[in-house]
């Protein structure tokens, strides 16, 4: 539904996208990550029709972006509303410009603010709504007239964690509905939740595509061992653990003391070092497992690209 | 491209009523100011004008011309609402967006001449049925024109402060130049030399032709000189509009 080709654009000395592919099929929802100015912004005022990239060109249902303006619902990073009109004036104008009319306009602005808690604000100028609320009346005028791609760019920035809940489940039932979902975020936790597929977007590409699972093996995670009092001397990394594991330890207030082991499979590692402790794994505390997460897996990526590009 | 203009339109019409402060303050002023200067303008009058109609014709340039901004500011106020990106990135073409911007200013300087010249013709008898329909008319290409280069000052200039200035500086120097705030009759002869190069001058010598049958040619010109003017005008802010990048704040 969505497909970006070879998308090149710069920027004056900048080059904000520099081989940019990426592709979101019909239903699925794509967790696009990346630093500020990795090209995400670039690339969704391209795929928008706004801007026209240098090469390259994003194909919306087949149709060039620039021709397919009204199939796309855009909500960019910064809150774009009138702060004059009221959120209802809003709605009706940007659902009024994607071609929907008296009725249906009225019935998909109620339905809209009843799925992101807007009720209760349609009368009130934009401009005196809380952050929050802001975003739910911007996103939700991007939802109206139920476009086929949708690009959301940090829609829950600012928000409380109700609207955040409010507007993942919009976004899970317009996925449902068939929409392509591009889904910009710095809250990694957000793509577990909407159970995104993932783009990773450094230097104006993306330098890893695919599902969360797919992405995240083969990446460490962490047992923490807590003890009471010092580290034991014999704690020594298990073999097996050293090609991609490493060991820190760190003193606490109560003079608990943890080590960190990083490991591919972190409760294997854990065990085995809990084996080789003795008589000093009378003084554990207690274990706790943390599998790889997306913020790993970013760190993991920014850091490979990082050293690649030196 | 009519229904996506009518739906900015009906969108202006809400932006400007909730923020009528400007444009309400021109009324009024323009309204009292010309009880004040009109008898200086009957004073002036040359032999064969209209000293009240010089007063209307005057007070409606010079107060449209200060609303310059206030067309400008349309486009202008977009950007840092950061709503202007979001209006291109919808299926409406950029013509279409503009003739939505335009039309309710377009509306709102008619009724605003419109009511000056009711007032002239309230308190000092002006004889507006000897314009028959080409008052009217004059004033909608009046307003197309002040409308049209206020739209392209806000499509070209990136920022209120300068919009401000190139508006204020440029309505004083039209009206100075065309006649509207003193007549030309009063003003050094080069002022009368350069007056034919600002719309406003048209605008003042088209009231006056307006109302005498036998000045129908001049009436055509200062029509055809106004109208020439908002479709150059006009069109510089749609190239403008159209020119990559021009939604990058």
């Amino acid at each position: 539904m969505l497909e970006a080709t070879g998308l090149r654009k710069r920027f004056g000395a900048v080059t904000a996208l520099d081989g940019f592919d990426l592709a979101v099929t019909a239903g699925e929802i794509c967790g696009l990550i990346g630093h500020n100015g990795a090209g995400k912004t670039t690339f969704a005022r391209i795929a928008s029709g706004l801007d026209r990239p240098d090469a390259g060109r994003v194909l919306i249902g087949g149709a060039d972006a620039r021709t397919a303006r009204g199939r796309v619902g855009w909500a960019p990073q910064e809150t774009a509303l009138y702060p004059t009109a009221t959120v209802r004036e809003n709605m009706r104008l940007f659902g009024g410009l994607a071609g929907l009319r008296r009725r249906r306009l009225r019935a998909e602005i109620d339905e809209l603010a009843d799925a992101l808690g807007l009720r209760e604000v349609l009368d009130r100028p934009a401009g005196r709504l809380s952050g929050g609320q802001q975003r739910r009346a911007q996103t939700a005028t991007a939802l109206l007239n139920r476009p086929p791609v949708l690009l959301l760019d940090e829609p829950t920035v600012g928000a409380d964690p109700d609207t955040r809940l409010d507007l993942l489940a919009v976004v899970r039932a317009r996925a449902a509905e068939g929409a392509a979902v591009c889904y910009t975020t710095h809250y990694l936790p957000e793509l577990v939740e909407l159970d995104a597929t993932l783009a990773v977007a450094a230097a104006g590409r993306v330098i890893a595509r695919g599902s969360r699972a797919a992405l995240l093996a083969g990446l460490p995670g962490r047992a923490v061992l807590r003890f009471d009092g010092p580290p034991p001397a014999a704690l020594t990394p298990a073999p097996g653990e050293h090609s991609d594991g490493e060991h820190s330890d760190g003193e606490h207030s109560d003079g608990e003391h943890s080590v960190v082991v990083t490991a591919e499979r972190p409760a294997e590692a854990a065990a085995r070092v809990l084996a080789g402790l003795g008589p000093d794994a009378a003084r554990l505390r207690g274990v706790d497992i943390a599998e790889p997460t997306l913020d790993d897996l970013y760190r993991h990526l920014a850091t490979r690209e990082a050293r690649s590009a030196a | 491209m009519l229904r996506d203009t009518a739906v900015v339109a009906r969108h202006t019409v809400v932006l400007l009523a909730r923020d009528p402060g400007t444009l309400v303050a021109y009324a009024v002023m323009s309204a009292v100011l010309m009880v004040v200067v009109h008898p200086i303008y009957e004073r002036l009058a040359v032999p064969g004008t209209s000293g009240v109609l010089n007063a209307a014709g005057g007070t409606a340039v010079m107060f449209t011309l200060l609303a310059l901004d206030v067309a400008g500011e349309q486009l202008l106020a977009e950007r840092d609402w950061h709503t202007w990106a979001r209006l291109r990135a919808c299926a409406a073409g950029p013509a279409a967006i503009l003739a939505g911007k335009a039309l309710p200013l377009l509306a709102l300087f008619v009724v605003f001449q419109g009511l000056l010249f009711a007032e002239a013709a309230w308190w000092f008898g002006l004889d507006l049925a000897a314009g028959g329909w080409r008052l009217p008319v004059l004033w909608l290409a009046w307003s197309s024109c002040v409308t049209a280069v206020g739209l392209a000052l806000g499509a070209w200039l990136r920022s209120r402060g300068r919009l401000g200035a190139v508006a204020d500086i440029g309505a004083m120097i039209m009206m100075g130049l065309s006649g509207a705030l003193v007549p030309l009759d009063g003003l050094p002869g080069w002022v009368a030399d350069l007056a034919p190069a600002t719309p406003g001058y048209w605008a003042v010598r088209g009231f006056q032709s307006a109302v005498s049958v036998s000045a129908s040619g001049a009436y055509a010109h200062a029509v055809a000189v106004l109208t020439a003017v908002a479709v150059v005008a006009g069109t510089a802010a749609v190239v403008r509009v159209l020119l990559p990048g021009r939604s990058r704040a």
